[in-house]
């Protein structure tokens, strides 16, 4: 055969009501939590979600974002802090929550009824609350389970120097791509 | 290879509406054209579409490799000088592709002949991927064509697995924005199918307007919510974005383009040249050089193209017989091409183009658009295909 053997669309098919139709395949991946007290509250084992959190804590210092303005880091996060590495300062923001991952699939175990844990990273809360992974990527607006690779609990090997107010900064100017022309 | 009258299904109006197909008119005129439809063999569509695709893509990838090597080459082509760096080094880092299309001249018989590369904001892709599709499946249900009818067409599967590939190997950000410009129903289109495809292959996606991309203070650039664009698919030339305002923030990398910077070679008709000078006499290539100065004559037999123009505008013809045609359109008097005369089969007086699809760096699949005139245009009609043994 040499077609498609089965073809859908879903954000693009108008008909579903919005909401379903963007619906990832079920199973969360994580979850996002502000502190070690909400391991309590967790389809996990405690104590596998308690060191998860210890986890994040140890990495923090090692995987947050770096800024080399300290207004900037104050600007994206708040409250940073100086670090000092290789003879050069640079300013990280405060951990403000953690990722629990779930382990791959994210389903429950069936003789505990519990959910696999397969680690914990730091998150940074930006301006706007938004909780941010060492990445520098927004993995939830609100603590609560999440989805797809917001999930992943992967950090970079080390600290990645960024001096972004990408982090939602506001744009100094628009409009300025796109006075013309399309695709052809 | 023929073209076949069919009965229309009676609702595909309807199921064009509610499946994001909102262009399947076009200023009042049919685009989509499901009256007819071209019947190739199997081998028609193997030995000679999808092989000599996959051939044309290979050279055309090759040259890429040595273009953004050469500074004597990147100079013919009129790219930027400013910007040669950030080519070269997006094809030396691999950075990824999504697709292409080459479009064929084809009458059954012979060899296709390469027209062009679209390869930097190919349209048509939604209505060739997955409408076509749909037609065929619908009809073989309808009993309209044999159950055995299939069609050339594996565009859809090859590019949610290319989105899956690459958000599994980390070659993309996390989350990808899409692009178009914001009146164009049919560019808009073509991105919501895209990101239909990425959001299928369990991408984090995003819309935005070309014109509304942001630049932040320290070179990030931004969406209308101010989140940061780490990836981002556009449907917008190269060529613009490099001559605009933010053009020169493109060379800081913090936003990774799809299509690629190196597409920039592609998309330019100074390849049709090139490949000629390569591989002079491949049965599948027309003749073409650089022009040799701008106004000079146009020989017979030749057809002149800017190097940068889109959708068959300011193209200009002269037979064999010295007849003159042409197409009027906004990318002016700039540098051009000229390739040898070779016209599109005539089938009941229509003149079909094939579209063949190139997804990541696989030949997958053909969409035909049919014209009244010898120029393909953005005024053509989109016309199914089917695999009739």
């Amino acid at each position: 055969m040499k077609r498609s053997r089965y073809l859908r669309l879903t954000l693009m098919a108008v008909v579903l009501p919005a909401g379903l139709a963007g619906c990832e395949s079920g199973q969360p991946t994580g979850v996002v939590l502000n502190s070690i007290a909400d391991c309590r509250a967790q389809q996990v084992e405690v104590a596998q979600c308690e060191a998860a959190y210890n986890k994040a804590i140890t990495d923090h210092q090692r995987v947050a974002p770096r800024f080399a303005d300290a207004v900037q880091c104050q600007q994206d996060f708040g409250q940073c802090e100086a670090v000092q590495e290789e003879g050069r300062t640079s300013y990280i923001p405060p951990m403000g929550g953690f990722l629990l991952g779930y382990a791959l699939g994210g389903g429950f175990n069936n003789n505990s009824g519990m959910r696999g844990v397969s680690g914990g990273v730091p998150l940074y809360r930006d301006y706007r609350g938004g909780y941010i992974n060492p990445n520098g990527d927004m993995v939830s607006r609100q603590p609560g389970a999440v989805t797809g690779k917001r999930g992943s609990i992967a950090t970079p090997a080390r600290a990645i120097t960024v001096s972004r107010s990408g982090f939602g900064s506001s744009s100094a100017a628009r409009g300025s791509f796109g006075s013309r022309g399309t695709g052809g | 290879m023929q073209r076949i009258l069919i009965t229309p299904r009676p609702d595909w109006k309807d199921q064009a509406e509610t499946l994001g197909f909102q262009f399947h008119t076009i200023d009042g005129l049919p685009y989509w054209d499901e009256s007819a439809y071209y019947a190739f063999t199997l081998r028609q569509i193997e030995e000679d579409l999808e092989q000599p695709s996959q051939d044309i893509h290979d050279m055309a990838m090759a040259l890429v490799g040595e273009v953004v090597e050469s500074e004597e080459l990147l100079g013919r082509l009129h790219i930027p000088p400013s910007y040669w760096d950030w080519i070269a080094a997006s094809w030396r880092a691999g950075e990824p592709h999504l697709y292409g299309r080459i479009d064929l001249a084809y009458d059954g018989k012979g060899p296709a002949k390469l027209y062009e590369l679209n390869y930097d904001t190919p349209t048509s892709l939604y209505e060739s991927a997955y409408f076509q599709w749909l037609w065929l499946e619908q009809q073989i249900a309808a009993n309209a064509l044999p159950a055995k009818a299939d069609q050339y067409n594996s565009v859809q599967e090859a590019l949610c697995e290319t989105f899956a590939t690459l958000a599994r190997e980390q070659r993309i950000g996390q989350r990808v924005h899409f692009a178009a410009v914001r009146e164009s129903v049919e560019d808009q289109a073509t991105v919501l199918y895209l990101r239909d495809c990425a959001n299928q292959a369990g991408i984090d996606t995003a819309l935005v307007a070309v014109e509304d991309i942001g630049l932040s203070a320290d070179g990030w650039f931004t969406d209308c919510g101010d989140n940061v664009i780490q990836t981002l698919f556009k449907l917008y030339p190269l060529e613009f974005m490099m001559e605009e305002e933010f053009g020169p923030s493109l060379i800081d990398n913090r936003m990774q383009l799809l299509e690629p910077p190196w597409k920039a070679v592609l998309s330019n008709k100074g390849v049709l040249p090139l490949l000629w000078e390569r591989h002079r006499g491949h049965p599948n290539l027309l003749e073409a050089h650089f022009e040799a100065s701008p106004g000079a004559d146009l020989a017979r037999g030749f057809v002149r193209k800017p190097l940068f123009s889109r959708e068959g505008a300011n193209v200009d013809v002269v037979t064999s017989d010295g007849e003159r045609f042409g197409t009027p359109g906004p990318y002016g008097n700039g540098p051009g091409i000229v390739q040898a005369y070779h016209p599109l089969p005539a089938f009941d007086g229509n003149y079909p183009l094939v579209g063949s699809w190139i997804v990541a760096d696989r030949a997958s699949g053909v969409g035909m658009r049919e014209d009244a005139t010898l120029i393909t245009q953005d005024t053509s009609r989109f016309v199914p295909h089917a695999i009739i043994d």
